[in-house]
Formats: C-alpha cells, structure tokens, sequence
C-alpha cells in the first residue's frame, strides 16, 4: 500500500521564493490498483511520482510505501523503497547510464548480482516487447526520441518492481509503440501468478489511457480535485476542462446525443475495440 | 522562401554531436516557406534528423540542401542568417534552454539579432501570452524551475520571439495539457494568417488535420508519400502500417453507420461535437 498523509512540498528557490507543488494531499493507493493521474501542465503529477520513490521528500505530511516511511534520514528505507518502486520518467535522457541498449536493460539486474542465464533471457524479452532488437548495440544517446522512452521503460519494467511509475513515457511514443507500452502495463497488471500484485500509476494527458485502469485521479494546483473510476469521471466533461482536461471524443459525443434523447445506453457503444 | 532537398543522404556519424538522429537515405522534396505541412512517420523514421538537416544543424553526406537555390553549405552561405530565418523547437525542451531566468531566455534570440531592448520587452510578453504562461508568475522563474510542460511553451516562446518566416516544430503537443494544446493551435493559426509557414512533425494526427494543408510521410529515412490533406483518408488505407484514421474519424464513421447523417464537411473533433450539439432530439 502507498499512504499519503496530508502531504505538502513546498519548493524554496535561491532568492527564497516558496511554491507549493503539492497542498494537503491524503489517500491511499492498495495493492493491485491501476490507477491514472492527470492534471493541467504543472499541476503537482511529477511532484507527486518523485515523492513515492524518495527523489524528494515532503515537507509536512508523511509517505509510506507499505510499512516503509520515505525520509530524507533513513538511506537505508531509501534504498528499499527505490527497489520497491520503478520509475520511468517524462523525459528518458536523464536516466541512462550505460553505453549499449543491451547493457542499459541489463544494468539494474547486474547491480542485483542475478543469474546470468536469467539475466539473459529478461533483457531478451525486454529487447523482443519494445522493438529495440535491432538497436541493442547502439549507445542509447543514437536513438531516436521514441526509442530512448522505450528503452527507458524497459530497463525499469525488467526489473519488475511491485509498484511502477509512469510519468508521461507516451508523449512523444507513436500509435503502435503506445498500444505496445499500454500492453505491457495491463500485461503486468494481470500478471497473478506472483503473490504480491503490481501497483500501477500512469501519469498522462491522453484522457482514453485512463480507460485501461481503474481509478483516475485529478490534481488541481496541487491538490486532489477528482478520485474514481474513469468511466464515471470522464462523463464529467463541464468539471474537466475547469482543470484542463478534455473527455476522449467517445465522451463527449455521447454527452450529446444522451441530451438529445439518442437511444443509447452506455458509452461504450461509440467505442470500437481496441480503445487506442 | 523555398527549401529544396535533392537527394540527400545522411548517416549518423557514431563519433558525432549527441543529438538524437536516425538515417537519411535518398531524400527529394521542395516546399514555399509558406506552406503548413505536417511530418510524419514512426519513431525513428528520421523526423527529427530531417528538420535538424534543414536549418544547417547537420549536414549531409551527399546531396544537397538549397534555399532560394543557394547551396546552404557552399562557401559563402551565411547559415546563421538562414537560423534567424528558420525557427525549430526542439523536441527536448532541454536542448534550447539555458539563460538564468525565463524572460532572458525567451529574449536571447531576438536580442542575437540585435533588436531594441524595447522591442524585445515586447516580444518576450507577446510569445509568453502566445504560449499560455503567465508573465506575472513565470518571467522571473528559473528555468530549473518549471515542470516539463512549462519548460516546452518556454522553448517555443522563445523560437516565437524571433518572428521566424519559417517555423519547424518537433512534437510541439507531446505533454501539453488540453489549454497548452489549445495555444499551439491558436500559435499555428496566427502564422498561417500572418503569411508564415511551418513544418510541424508530429503523431498528433488531430492537430496536424486541423493545423496543415499538406503531409509529408517518412518510413525508414525516405520520402514515402507526399499529399493534401484532404487526401488524408485515402492514405489511411493505402498506408494502414504508418497512417490511421484519428479517434474522430471512427467515430465519425460509427456514428454514420447508426444512422446519423454526419455531412463529409464534419473532420475535426470541434466540428463534430458542434454538429452533435445542434442535433434535431429525437421523438420518442
Ligand atoms: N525544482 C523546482 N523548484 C521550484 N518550483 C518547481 C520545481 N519543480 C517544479 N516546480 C513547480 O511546481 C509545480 C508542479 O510541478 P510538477 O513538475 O510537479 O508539475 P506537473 O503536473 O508534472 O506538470 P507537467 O504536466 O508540465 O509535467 C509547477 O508549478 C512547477 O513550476
Ligand atoms: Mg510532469
């Protein structure tokens, strides 16, 4: 389980000046969940994914990633939770250490002193899953924009940590590689056959990619503005665009046609399969 | 302004600048600095490379690049005249950001270019409204500061504040919220109006239906189509692997199918849901 607690990051910058990223926030997020945050361009939603693996800290308030408090005092717990919590960031550059794709994905497995025929066959399917076969002897810096976040996800997915963060990797992803990165994320969300379930966070701006998960979560200014189940959040089209956020089309249209007395029922009969 | 590509070949160079490029192989094209165009083409097809190719970043193995028929790596070609000319913002707001504060980073360009200090005043709120930022908050702020989205309406303003009579973009939507999109578009709209053009490459296929009149596909460093956008829709069943109908056009044709008669004028989202507005509401 992650647990906020009323918790506040104010950022002071030299000359003193304080903004607060992240005002009051409480909630839980419980084993297994999938859940998608969105909100306006600056809004708290990469504040708030630094928070739960211990890249910043809160200035009041407290964070637990299960019975593990995240505290600047405590490298130990810090090392435990980065381990517990996977990150793949909004923009992959600042995350790369190595000088081969292959040797990238096979990084974290190598600091874990894993077995090498394990080891082979992970970063194998991470190369086979993200379409970088063809790459694995490239430095990651030659690749291109959309493989440099494809390279960035599988490093962290072949570590297979329990909760996973998203922070916008599909912004700059073409359609088939987007469908791919949401298929890897369902994939490992029904992935049952280990004991403890994976939690899954995706922070994006594409408002169809809540409809994979099942809880949306709007930040407003800092705060939690909105929290269920996207299906029903996203019918709330008059609340959403106060914070920025516009409804997939589907959504909208059927708004619509519900006000003018169209015989439909569900949204999901203006969805063809698949969602993207 | 007319920039011309005749064969162009370019291999990245393993040695070379650490900017994110992929291969160019054999590519022609001719376009009026005027025209909106839409670049497209899977990750990796060479997008990025081919807008860096333009402005004089990289420079090409083979074959030429020419404006207004001058050989832009000849001898006597002055490309930084041709870089005041020609505004690309980068895909990594990071590559172009590196003044102290927001306000001196937007002024940098137009400063380089020797302009009053008034005039420059001037510019630097005019792109920061233009990109949706609020001078009162962001002109002071480090640029350490922003979030990702704040720092791309940063590297566009400052692009912006040059008034460039040509205008590359490279994903200029990718983590903009839904008002940020909103002002690209409005940013587009008020080039084409002023007579400025823009190559914009993007996957935000809605943006590009309502922003350009004509695309250019890429697929493995070649030119592999080349059409009006009109046309677009064919080229979604000629090219299913590389183009494909947006969220609003299989709606579209959905809701066509369950007898609503969507008229062929209807192709942007916005129209749509105007349409679906003034639907007649049906009797019971
Ligand atoms: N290091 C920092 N110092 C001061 N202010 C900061 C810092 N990092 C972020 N901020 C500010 O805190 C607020 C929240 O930033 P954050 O990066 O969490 O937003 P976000 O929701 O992820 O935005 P985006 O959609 O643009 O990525 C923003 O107003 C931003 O300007
Ligand atoms: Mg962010």
């Amino acid at each position: 389980m992650l647990t906020f607690d009323d918790v506040t990051v104010v950022y002071k910058n030299v000359s003193g000046q304080a903004k607060t990223a992240i005002d009051g926030i409480s909630l839980r997020i419980r084993p297994g969940e999938f859940v998608t945050i969105m909100g306006a361009n600056g809004s708290g939603k990469t504040t708030f994914a630094r928070l739960c693996n211990g890249l910043i800290f809160s200035t009041s308030g407290s964070v637990c990633v299960d019975d593990v408090a995240v505290r600047p005092d405590d490298p130990k717990a810090i090392l435990e939770i980065r381990r517990r919590v996977g990150m793949v960031f909004q923009n992959p550059d600042h995350q790369f250490v190595s000088t081969t794709v292959e040797r990238e994905i096979a990084f974290g497995l190598e600091n874990l002193g894993m077995d090498r025929e394990v080891m082979r066959t992970r970063v194998a399917e991470m190369l086979e899953r993200f379409d970088l076969k063809s790459a694995r002897m490239k430095a990651p810096h030659q690749l291109s924009g959309g493989q440099k976040q494809r390279l960035a996800i599988a490093s962290v997915l072949v570590m297979r940590p329990r909760y996973l963060i998203f922070d916008e990797p599909a912004a700059v992803l073409d359609m088939r590689h987007r469908r791919a990165l949401m298929q890897a994320m369902l994939d490992l969300f029904h992935h049952t056959s280990t004991n403890t379930p994976h939690t899954l966070i995706n922070i994006t701006q594409h408002p169809e990619e809540a409809l994979f998960s099942n809880r949306l979560i709007i930040l407003h200014q800092g705060k939690i503005v909105l929290d269920g189940p996207p299906e029903k959040l996203l019918l709330q089209e008059d609340t959403l665009v106060r914070f920025d956020i516009r409804p997939p089309v589907e959504f909208s249209a059927f708004i619509r046609l519900k006000k003018n007395k169209f015989p439909l029922t569900s949204v999901d009969e203006l969805f063809l399969s698949p969602i993207l | 302004m007319r920039i011309t590509f005749q064969d162009v070949f370019y291999t990245y160079n393993i040695t070379g600048p650490a900017l994110p490029s992929a291969h160019i192989d054999g590519v022609s094209f001719s376009v009026d600095s005027r025209e909106t165009i839409g670049l497209v083409g899977a990750n990796g097809a060479g997008k990025t490379t081919l807008l860096q190719l333009i402005t004089g970043l990289e420079k090409p193995d083979r074959g030429q690049i020419t404006v207004d028929g001058a050989d832009i790596h000849g001898p006597d070609y002055e490309l930084s005249a041709l870089r005041s000319r020609i505004g690309l913002v980068f895909q990594s707001p990071e590559f172009q950001l590196f003044e102290p504060t927001v306000s001196e980073d937007i002024a940098f360009g137009p400063r380089n270019l020797g302009w009053a200090e008034e005039r420059v005043h001037r510019l630097v709120s005019s792109a920061l409204q233009a990109v949706g930022l609020d001078a009162a908050i962001f002109a002071g702020k480090s640029i350490y500061e922003l979030s990702e989205g704040e720092k791309r309406r940063v590297a566009i303003a400052g692009i912006l504040a040059m008034e460039p009579a040509f205008m590359l973009f490279d994903e200029p939507t990718a983590g903009l919220d839904d008002s940020g999109r909103q002002h690209i578009t409005a940013i587009l709209h008020g080039q084409k109006a002023a007579g400025k053009g823009y190559i914009v490459a993007s996957h935000d296929m809605e943006l590009l239906l309502e922003t350009v009149s004509r695309f250019i596909v890429l697929e493995n460093g070649r030119l592999l189509a080349d059409f009006p956008t009109g046309e677009f829709a064919q080229y979604c069943e000629k090219l299913p692997h590389i183009l494909e109908p947006t969220r609003c056009m299989r709606l579209v044709s959905l809701l066509r199918d369950k007898g609503i008669p969507i008229p062929d004028t209807v192709r942007t989202r916005d129209a749509l849901l105007d349409f679906l507005d003034d639907l007649t509401p049906q009797k019971k």
